[in-house]
């Protein structure tokens, strides 16, 4: 009845341990399919926050767009597949069972349309403040995925992921600075919320 | 079986959605000698701070009941630019190419600008590179917490948003400061905008222009002799009594949302598929 991920997502290390004994070949359009799924996700998820409203059209620019997220994640998380020399599997199948513990940002990703319905917390705000959630279940995940997949040591996962952490944090932080106007003007925009 | 149910669940939510979208043409008000372009002067667009392209932004606009709309992403000008291009020489909204000059001490919007206004100068000194560009300076949500908005600002400043998102007290300061710079400047154009980023709806605040052409010069032309009327969210309309009661009697159209049941089932569907799909997984355990 459990999806993969789904399991991935509640036990990580004992469900990468099994797919690993089980699963064996990883052919391009399988390892495709889940950053695909996260591709639809915000092509679907965008416009019903903006307009609230979906339709194919507006679906498909959006996911053309906002690829670029997941086309960054899929470097990522080659550099950490790459990085371990140990690893238990083949760069493919690596990258696919990475994916596999895309759930916890699914997840956050669709609960947005609910949550920017709210007008007492500005959207923005609340989007941050609730991406702390998806960033420590997949902090746990990554760590477990390190230790079974890429078969590192304890230590070897802990910098792994939280170089993966901090990439992530660095990255949507930098980006989002530089379209705000630059760090003076997010700072005296988060001091202005703060009084 | 029930990841196949949840996918086709989310492609019929689609299909729907697709079907309740509605593109009314709807042809701006006449007052006399002017056109009533329903505006709004503060949209942000992606790439840059927006969540949307400026190509969903201008179908949006034609939704929402817009015949212009300007973007204006924080110290970016190019995303503008390319919103402008996008429009130019084609029917449906007039997009404007622009930019939100954040600054610690106030944000300025510029509205037909060519350049990107440097940001580290005082409101001054930004209203007068927007000039210099033939371009009109708009006082962005001005409330006292910007201490750049001092009277020599408000002096020169060609619209002020006196109607903006927000709570009933931060209405209450941007009437203010609307007033102030009315004091100091009588042709000061009540500007209405919507902010959006990712929320709220564009054109749920949004300024009336009473333009003698349907053009960027036009609209343009029409914010520096301070003939607009701006409205809120509670519907108050602010501007001089005379083009208020002008726009009360033209009763331009809002938005269009005849399917609303239609466009809300759709949503709904496409989520709970989503959802289904992304609990299910793309494959089974093994």
């Amino acid at each position: 009845m459990f999806s993969t991920e789904l399991r991935v997502a509640l036990s990580p290390e004992r469900t990468y341990r099994k797919l690993l004994a089980q699963e064996g070949h990883a052919p391009w359009w399988k390892v495709s399919a889940r950053p695909a799924l996260l591709v639809v996700i915000m092509g679907i998820v965008m416009p019903m926050m903006a307009f609230h409203r979906v339709t194919f059209g507006l679906a498909i620019l959006s996911a053309a767009w906002w690829s670029v997220a997941v086309v960054m994640e899929c470097i990522g998380a080659t550099c950490i597949i790459a990085s371990a020399g140990t690893r238990q599997v083949g760069i493919m199948r690596a990258l696919d069972l990475w994916f596999a513990g895309y759930l916890p940002f699914g997840l956050w990703l669709l609960t947005l349309p609910i949550a920017t319905m709210s007008s007492l917390i500005p959207a923005l705000d609340l989007i941050s403040i609730m991406a702390v959630v998806p960033l420590i279940w997949t902090a746990f995940i990554a760590a477990a995925y390190c230790r079974t997949v890429l078969g590192t040591s304890r230590t070897g996962a802990l910098c792994r992921t939280g170089l993966h952490l901090a990439a992530v944090v660095i990255v949507a932080s930098t980006l989002f600075v530089i379209s705000a106007g630059g760090g003076i003007a997010v700072w005296s925009y988060v001091m202005r919320r703060l009084t | 079986m029930l990841r196949a149910l949840a996918a086709v669940l989310c492609v019929v939510g689609l299909a729907v959605g697709s079907l309740s979208d509605e593109r009314p043409t709807q042809t701006p008000a006449r007052s006399g000698e002017f056109w009533i372009l329903r505006s709004d002067f503060h949209v942000h667009a992606f790439p840059g701070d927006g969540s949307q392209t400026p190509w969903a932004l201008r179908e949006e606009a034609v939704r929402a009941g817009l015949d212009v709309i300007a973007i204006t992403n924080h110290n970016i000008v190019a995303t503008g630019q390319l919103a402008q291009r996008i429009a130019a020489g084609s029917d449906g909204p007039i997009m404007i190419g622009g930019e939100e000059i954040t600054n610690p001490q106030y944000h300025l919007i510029a509205v037909g600008l060519s350049h990107l206004v440097d940001a580290n100068q005082p409101a001054v000194a930004a209203i007068a590179a927007i000039h210099a560009q033939n371009a009109v300076a708009i006082a962005a949500h001005p409330t006292p917490s910007f201490k750049g908005w001092d009277d020599a600002a408000f002096a020169i400043v060609d619209g002020s948003e006196v109607a903006h998102p927000a709570d009933d007290g931060e209405r209450r300061k941007f009437v203010e400061s609307f007033e102030r710079a009315r004091r100091l400047n009588s042709h000061v154009a009540p500007i209405g905008s919507s902010d959006i980023h990712v929320t709220p709806e564009m054109g749920s605040c949004r300024t009336f222009v009473f333009a003698r052409e349907r053009s960027i010069a036009g609209v343009l032309d029409a914010i520096r002799a301070g003939r607009t009327v701006a409205v809120d969210e509670n519907g108050t309309l602010h501007g001089d009594p005379d083009l208020v009661t002008r726009v009360r009697e033209a009763a331009p159209p809002g938005r269009s949302d005849q399917r609303r049941t239609l466009r809300r089932l759709g949503v709904t569907m496409t989520w709970l598929g989503l959802l289904g799909v992304l609990l299910l997984g793309t494959r089974r355990f093994p």
